[in-house]
């Protein structure tokens, strides 16, 4: 009765605000509203007002946005008579119109985006049993047995849990391929696959064909076990010893509950994060949309599976015929099918996985450019709109998710707006100066208001913009491919544990050059026709400055095509662990200051009389609880130096299988320091000091890209790294779901 | 009159130099330079006045001094100019009287004249001396009914190149010396139209005098004298009718009106000259150029001059003009062309000179009407397409100024190394910046080059084009809100000093005496309007106010003896602090001659309504009156819904608190509009005596000076300026049938003119909207627990 009321309340006011927003007044009056509107936003945002102050703050936006689309759509539309003006026109109209849809339903997503309390604990008795699945293509049994032994060691009763390995890089189709070379390679990784299982106690899989990909696989492993639960970890994401605890309970309390999903962690940078020295302050990419985005999705339970580091329940799964394969992007396809069956979903906000992002541009172009693909795929093939047995906020968040992925469209249009103003002369916005800055300025801060107040300490101001136009670049085809062929795309497997040898230019690098040339060109042509034409001088300062700032936004992107060097082949992590040093009976009390596959960075503790000749020791580490210690691994001594605390030691480990549960604990059994890294950089980063930030990388990159581009002769070229595999299964479709602007 | 003619054209020079100074192209040295330009006019009148010796059969040309006074480097006349069909069959000569000031350069400075488009004579300007020019006009050229005179002059400077030397540049023709001469001692007439020829007689000011029986006619006779003033102002197009009613004829040139109705009068006797009856019961008699014509109005029978006063109203109500196209063209010009929405109209088809311009400053504007219901706010914009091209190399102060109202739309520089064009640029102009009735834009460019700061005089004959609007160029205006609203003094000027656009609701004249000169003054003034509105309404005479609320009320009179009621509505009452809903004092006012910030009043603060010592059971009261007359009001609203302007009533007269001035003022127009669902207006023109009121309202009823009558308020100062005072206030009423789009128009139109309130009204939609948002996101979806 009262939410009725409420209802009720809430449609007079919307109509009342949408009648009296939408209001022709003068250009002066809609100083003075943009003006007081956008005093009440900032007042919220520098106060950073939460609560209720939330709704007031976005109705005031609201007013800013709405008088601009009101205005946008009678007051600037060039009339039909000149077709050549007309219909550009129209096209960046209607890209704008995207754009605002995209926020109207971005902010439907965050409306208000919720915090889980904790699973409930339950008795072991009570506790369901679990079938953790590790899909692989072709990682490197180093990789896996990390993941496989982190997986083993989850703390969960063990009666209760089984591991499989489901290899598709060792299937009898390959096996038996014709090509002599791959069928050996695949023979020999069948068996020591199949000895590091039986080495960990974990079951190896494996099927005849390689049939629906990754979705296959999956399958193959839920027709071969029997478990309640099924979770699924990537190859690369090693999990955290409290996953379970964390995520089963909720499928107790809730029976219709078919998927908890966690967020993905990566211990390596992305390009743009590498490339721009980003990755140790400024929030990483995907933390937009685990950190804010998921959330609000969870509100509506529409919070979808990301391919990894989740739970699903089998009895779901099985009743939707397992894991959906139409699409490349199986997770989200799967999500939306038990969905539309009625099931619910669940977010957990607490990072248990770690794993790998792609290290080029090239591959995360690639792995872009599938999830843009699998998720157009999805909309065309099952699209959410008509699909029945959704509530409508599920319809209205699984299509902000597919259709963020226009948003090359939306660059483009942006892009190419100002340059039929400035070198053709089109007049496709019909505004004077005034108007430009009375609506569209008072738009454009409202828009860079609302970001920073929605995302602004998981995404800084303008990482988007870069990043969607890095994308765009190469998206745009594979948009019109889909659209023209829904069915045709295949399963790309993402290159990840790339190396770089020196800095060097992306291969993907030159028409980002030939952008940024474009818009330097006309950039110029502004200024000669300044000169010039005083009569539309006003008029060209405005698109002046709207080109300057596609030419920052390509100005920077330059910067990440420039590749920086990249010679660790596995990430470290961060760790504390406490525990000693053996050197024959010498013992020295260390500090595990960060870990990888390979070695460990330790600091001495207690005084160390005399260099040991022999660099070949023993680590013994404290277990993550602190009471009682681990298994020790064989090391030897690769460096010394020093540091503030003291000595400072590089090891290598000179690990075997049996000690890979070890490293797996000593890894990743504790994540507490990764995930206060991670809230470390959370720290949102104002619209001004945000805004010339960067500036500087639009200023400074473009020349230290041209110097690559006239004194690099040879061919630029990523190495795959020796020890890990080229190529990993994906982490699922991370949409990266937000409003889009100019 | 003619001095203050003159001290017009100061003003008027003035206002013209400080738009250049704002340019930022004259110097402070220049400034004294209009002065000059003035003092020759001057005496270039008085030597026209010794010089010509204009023919007795001469007809003049319906313009005055003052329009005849053609300044700048270019300027283009368009006169309508009624022939009737008995003239077209004449030989007619064609006769323009002037002298151009001696800083005309003659080599390169010509006068042109064409007649329906047709080139039939031209001069050579700057001799020094006063210049005739005469043309034999084919026959056939002139047709019956109305044609188009046009005068063009291209004047350049002798030795000045600076933006005020080009005020230096005139040519004045003398309206009493030029014309067209048909060899006819009279006019010509055999129809009711035909008395479209009574424009031109006379003097600058076409008179007319209309005889009634007694020094102090009764109720009936002055209602139909104003009947007879109201139909001969439309049926002869006159600009600038002079009505007189008095028991005597005139002498001189102008028209007598006598009535033949009763036996009483020696209505036999008037018959005696050569006289043509136009229509039965209508008789005209020809006079001369120094004697009056005569209308008689009845051939003596009982009540037939009724009847004729009746087919002249008739007549005024359906007459079409008749005439060539450019004919009718000028006369549509003249009065303003009507526009249909959404519909681009040429800037030269409303009289904006398309042609390549080779001088340092252009000057041309467009005229056009919006309907007297027009609402004026800024709820759209009319569009105007420019298509222009200028030289290279022009200073760097050049631009194009575009005034709407004598408010400045925009300022587009020209200056560039490089030819420019601008090519379909859209310039939007609020309509704000309109006002119902006879609108005017004006485009000033400023295009001094680098020659012109070094002057060579032998480049100064240089003529290389420097600019030109193109004749592609276009207005268009969207649709208008349109609804009637209370005070504004501009639906006076556009003919709608009533509440009710329908023509049959009498207007109560209110005077206290009914001297000649009272009436003559009331007469004129009701003339005018009819002149701009097409439209005869009823006039009743009340000497007291008898206020019913249910006409509309013109009061003219001096301070002293109009009713204090009266006085006190229209805030014209000394130190009473008159009661309405509006409290707004408006003392920021902005004469004319400085242009721009014509009606922005500047509101009394919130804090200065706490000036008195407060009481505090006072003030209880008021709130608890004004939260029941809220309800009551509310509720009353409700109840008499659909209605509109019962939802904008408030209690009270709308109009001006006070006018600060008015006792230096020699005439005084303030409006207010009466309380109730229906406003009635109630317009005051007043002066502190007699002879200031009836040259007030002499001064006022000139063309240049009633277009510019709006806002609340307007009181014309000894020194013939103009300033306008704006009622925060406004009563609205509806005068169209009722739709959604013009009433989502006015209700645009109210909020963009209550800027306040709407922003208000938006932020506490935006809180609520937010609030209810808040408690509806907590109750669908998941929560946390």
């Amino acid at each position: 009765m009262y939410k009725r009321l409420c209802g009720f309340a809430w449609l007079f006011f919307a109509l009342s605000f949408l009648i009296l927003v939408q209001q022709p007044v003068s250009v002066d009056a809609q100083w003075n509203i943009a003006a007081t509107a956008l005093a009440v936003a900032t007042a919220i945002y520098i106060i950073r007002l939460e609560g209720v102050w939330r709704y007031v703050f976005l109705s005031a936006i609201s007013i800013v946005v709405f008088r601009y689309a009101y205005w946008r759509t009678t007051s600037t539309i060039p009339s039909p008579d000149d077709l050549i003006s007309f219909i550009p026109a129209i096209l960046l109209y209607g890209a704008e119109m995207y754009c605002l849809l995209m926020l109207a339903l971005s902010l439907f997503v965050v409306a208000d985006p919720i915090e889980r309390p904790r699973a409930a604990q339950f008795p072991d008795e009570e506790l369901p049993s679990v079938d953790v699945f590790v899909p692989s293509y072709n990682e490197s049994s180093d990789i896996l047995s990390l993941t496989l032994a982190a997986a083993k060691g989850l703390d969960y009763p063990a009666e209760k849990l089984r591991i499989f390995l489901l290899d598709d890089g060792g299937t009898d189709q390959k096996r038996l391929s014709s090509d002599k070379a791959a069928a050996s390679a695949a023979i020999d990784r069948h068996h020591e696959l199949q000895h590091l299982c039986t080495e960990l106690g974990v079951t190896y899989l494996t099927r005849s064909a390689n049939v629906h990909a990754k979705a296959g696989n999956l399958n193959n492993g839920l027709l071969h076990s029997r478990g309640d639960l099924v979770v699924v970890f990537d190859a690369d994401h090693a999990p955290a010893r409290e996953f379970l605890r964390e995520t089963v309970g909720h499928f107790i309390e809730d029976r219709k509950l078919f998927l908890v999903q966690t967020p993905h962690f990566f211990a390596n940078p992305d390009p743009l994060e590498r490339n721009l020295s980003t990755f140790q302050h400024m929030p990483s990419e995907n933390e937009m949309f685990y950190g804010q985005i998921q959330k609000g999705l969870d509100k509506w339970n529409s919070a979808f599976f990301c391919g990894s580091a989740a739970v699903l329940r089998r009895s779901a799964l099985e009743q939707v015929g397992g894991f959906s394969g139409v699409s490349i992007t199986e997770d989200c396809e799967t999500a939306l099918d038990l969905h539309s069956r009625g099931w619910n979903s669940l977010y957990v906000d607490r990072p248990m996985v770690v794993g790998l992002q792609p290290d080029t541009v090239a591959s995360f172009i690639g792995q872009r450019s599938r999830w843009c693909r699998g998720m157009l795929q999805i909309m065309l093939l099952k699209n959410p709109l008509f699909r029945s047995g959704l509530s409508l906020p599920q319809r209205l968040c699984y299509m902000s998710s597919m259709m963020f992925w226009f948003f090359p469209f939306v660059r483009l249009a942006f892009l190419v707006a100002p340059l039929l103003l400035i070198l053709f002369d089109l007049k496709i916005f019909d505004a004077s100066v005034d108007e430009f800055i009375a609506y569209s300025v008072s738009y454009l801060i409202a828009g860079e208001l609302l970001r920073n107040y929605l995302y602004g300490r998981v995404r800084w101001p303008w990482v988007s913009d870069l990043y969607e136009y890095v994308q765009s670049v190469y998206l745009l085809r594979a948009i019109v491919s889909v659209i023209l062929n829904p069915r045709r795309p295949t399963f790309n497997v993402t290159a990840k544990g790339q190396t770089l040898d020196r800095n060097q230019l992306s291969e993907l690098a030159w028409p980002y050059f030939a952008i940024f040339g474009v818009l330097l060109f006309a950039t110029g042509v502004v200024a000669y026709r300044f000169q010039t034409e005083p009569e539309i001088g006003g008029m060209l300062l405005v698109v002046g400055a709207w080109n300057l700032l596609n030419l920052i936004v390509a100005g920077a992107a330059l910067g990440v095509v420039t590749e920086r060097m990249e010679r660790r082949q596995t990430p470290r992590l961060a760790s504390q662990r406490e525990g000693q040093l053996f050197f024959g009976d010498e013992r020295i009390d260390v500090s595990v200051e960060d870990v990888s596959l390979g070695g460990a960075k330790v600091t001495v503790l207690s005084d160390m009389a005399n260099l040991p000749d022999d660099r070949r020791a023993r680590l013994l580490v404290n277990s993550h609880s602190g009471r009682g210690t681990l298994q020790s691994i064989p090391i030897e001594i690769r460096s010394f130096t020093s540091s503030d605390q003291g000595l400072v030691l590089g090891v290598n480990f000179r690990a075997g299988t049996q000690h890979y549960a070890t490293l797996a604990n000593l890894m990743v059994a504790d994540l507490d320091i990764v995930r206060k890294h991670r809230a470390g950089r959370q720290v949102a980063r104002g619209v001004f000091r945000g805004s010339l930030g960067f500036i500087r990388w639009g200023l400074a990159r473009p020349f230290q890209a041209f110097h690559h581009l006239l004194f690099d002769r040879d061919e630029p070229s990523a190495m795959p790294s020796k020890p890990v595999a080229p190529a990993v299964y994906p982490s699922g479709a991370a949409v990266s779901s937000e409003q889009t602007r100019y | 009159m003619f001095y203050f003619s003159r001290m017009l054209l100061v003003s008027t020079a003035i206002t013209a130099l400080s738009s250049a100074v704002s340019l930022g192209a004259a110097q402070a040295q220049n400034q004294s330079n209009p002065f000059a330009a003035d003092r020759s006019a001057t005496n270039v009148a008085v030597s026209l006045n010794d010089v010509q010796t204009p023919s007795s059969t001469l007809r003049r040309f319906d313009a005055s001094t003052d329009e005849f006074f053609l300044s700048g480097e270019r300027t283009t006349l368009t006169i309508p100019f009624y022939v009737t069909p008995i003239e077209t069959t004449r030989n007619a000569k064609f006769v323009l009287a002037l002298q151009s000031a001696v800083s005309v350069m003659p080599e390169t400075s010509n006068l042109n004249v064409r007649v329906n488009g047709v080139p039939v004579a031209q001069t050579r300007l700057g001799t020094g001396k006063a210049d005739r020019v005469e043309a034999d006009l084919p026959a056939g050229l002139l047709q019956p009914g109305f044609n188009a005179i046009e005068i063009m002059t291209d004047q350049n400077h002798r030795v000045d190149c600076s933006l005020p030397g080009t005020y230096e540049l005139w040519t004045q023709i003398d309206p009493a010396a030029s014309g067209i001469d048909f060899g006819l001692a009279s006019i010509p007439m055999n129809q009711l139209s035909d008395l479209a020829t009574i424009a031109g007689v006379g003097t600058d000011r076409t008179r007319i005098n209309i005889v009634v029986p007694t020094s102090s006619p009764d109720a009936t006779q002055v209602s139909q004298a104003m009947a007879i003033a109201q139909a001969l102002t439309i049926i002869g197009n006159i600009s600038r009718p002079l009505v007189t009613i008095g028991p005597s004829v005139a002498m001189g040139p102008g028209l007598d009106v006598l009535l033949a109705n009763t036996g009483g009068q020696s209505a036999e006797g008037w018959h005696t000259r050569d006289e043509q009856t136009l229509s039965p019961g209508i008789v005209y008699q020809p006079g001369t150029r120094e004697t009056p014509s005569r209308l008689v109005l009845g051939d003596g029978e009982r009540n037939s001059s009724d009847r004729a006063i009746s087919d002249l109203v008739d007549l005024a109500g359906t007459l079409k003009p008749a005439g060539t196209d450019t004919g009718l063209a000028a006369l549509e010009r003249r009065n303003g062309a009507n526009l249909q929405a959404n519909e681009p109209v040429a800037l030269s088809d409303l009289g904006l000179d398309t042609s390549e311009f080779s001088g340092r400053f252009y000057r041309s504007d467009i005229t056009f009407s919006l309907p007297s219901d027009f609402y004026p706010a800024d709820y759209d914009r009319a569009e105007l397409t420019l298509d222009a091209a200028y030289a290279a190399d022009l200073s760097s102060d050049a631009s194009l100024v575009i005034n709407a109202n004598g408010r400045q739309v925009t300022a587009i520089p020209l200056r560039s190394t490089l030819s420019g064009t601008i090519e379909d640029q859209t310039i939007k102009i609020p309509l704000g910046f309109m006002k119902p009735g006879k609108n005017k834009i004006t485009f000033q460019a400023s295009l001094l080059n680098m020659a012109d700061v070094a002057c060579d005089p032998t480049v100064m004959a240089d003529l290389r084009p420097r600019f030109a609007i193109r004749s592609t160029s276009t207005l268009q205006l969207p649709k208008v809100a349109q609804i009637g609203h209370l005070p504004d003094l501009a639906l006076i000027a556009n003919g709608s000093a009533y509440s009710e656009p329908r023509s049959d609701q009498p207007l109560s004249l209110l005077v206290t005496d009914r001297s000649a000169a009272t009436l003559g003054g009331a007469a004129t003034f009701i003339a005018r309007i009819a002149q701009a509105s097409k439209q005869i309404r009823p006039v009743t005479l009340q000497t007291g106010l008898r206020d019913d609320g249910q006409a509309d009320v013109l009061a003219i009179g001096t301070y002293a003896t109009l009713p204090s009621e009266v006085l006190r509505a229209t805030g014209l009452e000394d130190g009473t602090a008159f009661q309405s809903s509006v409290s707004e004092i408006v003392d920021d006012k902005v004469s004319l001659s400085s242009g721009s910030r014509l009606l922005e009043p500047v509101k009394a603060t919130f804090f200065a309504s706490f000036e008195q010592p407060i009481n505090l059971t006072e003030r209880l009261d008021e709130l608890r009156n004004s939260i029941s007359a809220f309800f009551q009001g509310t509720r009353s609203a409700f109840g008499r819904l659909p209605g509109l302007s019962s939802f904008l009533e408030t209690k009270g007269f709308v109009a001006l608190g006070n006018i600060p001035d008015k006792a230096t003022a020699l005439t005084v127009i303030s409006q207010a509009a009466t309380p109730g669902p229906v406003p009635r207006t109630w317009t005051v023109v007043a002066g502190p005596d007699q002879n200031s009121l009836s040259q007030g309202i002499i001064e006022l009823t000139e063309p240049s000076n009633w277009q510019q009558l709006q806002g609340a308020a307007v009181a014309l100062a000894p020194d013939g300026t103009l300033v306008s005072f704006a009622a925060e206030g406004e009563r609205l009423f509806e005068t169209q049938p009722r739709s959604v789009s013009n009433l989502r128009l006015v209700f645009a139109g109210w909020l963009s003119r209550h800027l306040l309130e709407y922003l208000l009204g938006l932020s506490l939609i935006a809180l609520l909207l937010g609030l209810s948002t808040r408690a509806l996101i907590g109750r669908v979806g998941a929560n946390t627990k």
